[in-house]
């Protein structure tokens, strides 16, 4: 793989591990309410659920960012986005779309949706990329922008679209029959 | 040449962020759009006993092991709000402090907070937000009676027993509107926007954000 798109993948999947890992270390309590919302751990797992959970965002970031282990953060990542979607999967099989996602911290609350599904595999599509190893060449002034450049907007872009797919799934509540 | 696509290059990713940089902003703005024009009133759900009809007597034990009674004439001439809570709903403590005022500041209000499960964790809930022990009610049969399916749910019994209004709560702006829909002389907050508007718009018709 061409090392722009390697970079790109690599610097923003840690943002977005860090901000989750941020998120959640912020309100530690909160997250947990949110989990035991998801009824798949046992009540007395929470806690320390929460706190492995955040710990381990924290450190994908970490090793994104480093390129340390990166095959293993790579494969990491994946399994983890594959947790968070059958946590996911579970609880609309079981209809109940109205409890909090979790991802968006303690700044708001997001139904759950098959559109987070979606978003999760193209994560894990994204830290599948990181596995692969950038190909030997040198670098220019304007891989150096591309990389600056793709990462940001790739950043921002992932914010905006995950804002709408919060905000469609709660006007959808809204205006559902409850 | 180099130079040239340099520049381009540097060129368009800027205008690239900065396109990203406005879409945030734009979705940032919709979101406040959609909190503005949502009504602020409890959602009604249409489970159990309806507004206007007398809310069921019952005689309960409270958490100071004395009787309270729910429903029936109030000899006080005091409404009754009744909180559904759960010690484990982040959105039923968020209330907690408006409800402790409203039971400070309004003698003609009995707030009730009622719920279901291990006393002894309702106890040490009630001690550390500094609830009156006396108007906590543990009873299984309330929740039921009152088909209470999601939290935080509060009803408004007047002084003689009958349901004014009722509904899922999840700010103070809901509570307070349970008050207002009885003052109007409405079942519910989207009761009075249907009237209001004969037609109204489809995401005005059910009201209310739900809750968690």
């Amino acid at each position: 793989m061409d090392p722009v798109f390697h970079w790109v993948t690599r610097i923003a999947l840690a943002i977005l591990f860090a901000s989750a890992a941020h998120h959640k270390s912020q309100d530690l309590q909160g997250f947990g309410a949110t989990l035991r919302e998801y009824r798949i751990l046992p009540s007395r797992w929470v806690a320390s659920g929460s706190v492995a959970l955040a710990a381990s965002e924290g450190l994908l970031a970490l090793l994104f960012l480093s390129g340390f282990a990166l095959p293993m953060a790579s494969a990491a990542a994946v399994f983890l986005l594959a947790v968070y979607s059958a946590a996911i999967g579970v609880n609309l099989l079981r209809g109940r779309r109205q409890i909090d996602c979790g991802c968006l911290g303690p700044a708001g609350s997001q139904p759950l949706s098959a559109a987070l599904l979606v978003r999760n595999a193209i994560l894990g599509f994204g830290a599948a990329l990181v596995f692969l190893e950038p190909i030997d060449r040198s670098y220019s002034a304007i891989d150096l922008l591309s990389i600056a450049g793709g990462t940001a907007t790739l950043v921002l872009l992932f914010s905006a679209s995950s804002q709408l797919v919060a905000q469609a799934s709660s006007s959808r509540q809204i205006g559902s029959p409850s | 040449m180099t130079d040239a696509l340099l520049v381009s290059n540097a060129l368009l990713w800027c205008m690239v962020v900065a396109l990203g940089l406005v879409v945030l902003a734009l979705t940032r703005q919709v979101g406040l759009l959609h909190e503005r024009i949502a009504p602020a009133g409890a959602l009604a759900v249409a489970k159990g006993p309806a507004v206007g009809e007398p809310a069921p007597s019952m005689e309960l034990l409270n958490l100071a092991n004395q009787t309270l009674a729910i429903g029936g004439d109030d000899v006080r001439e005091r409404r009754t709000l009744l909180f559904f809570l759960s010690p484990t709903c982040p959105v039923c403590e968020t209330l907690l402090p408006t409800l402790t005022r409203v039971t400070r500041e309004e003698p003609r209000v009995r707030v009730v907070f009622a719920s279901d499960g291990e006393r002894d964790e309702h106890i040490a809930f009630a001690r550390s937000h500094g609830l009156d022990a006396s108007r906590y009610v543990l009873s299984r049969e309330l929740g039921l009676r009152f088909e209470v399916a999601k939290l935080p749910f509060a009803v408004l019994i007047d002084a003689a027993g009958i349901i004014r209004a009722k509904g899922l709560v999840n700010t103070r702006e809901h509570l307070e509107s349970l008050f207002e829909a009885q003052d109007r002389g409405v079942a519910s907050i989207q009761e009075f926007l249907d009237r209001e508007s004969p037609e109204p718009p489809k995401t005005r018709v059910a009201g209310g954000r739900s809750g968690r």
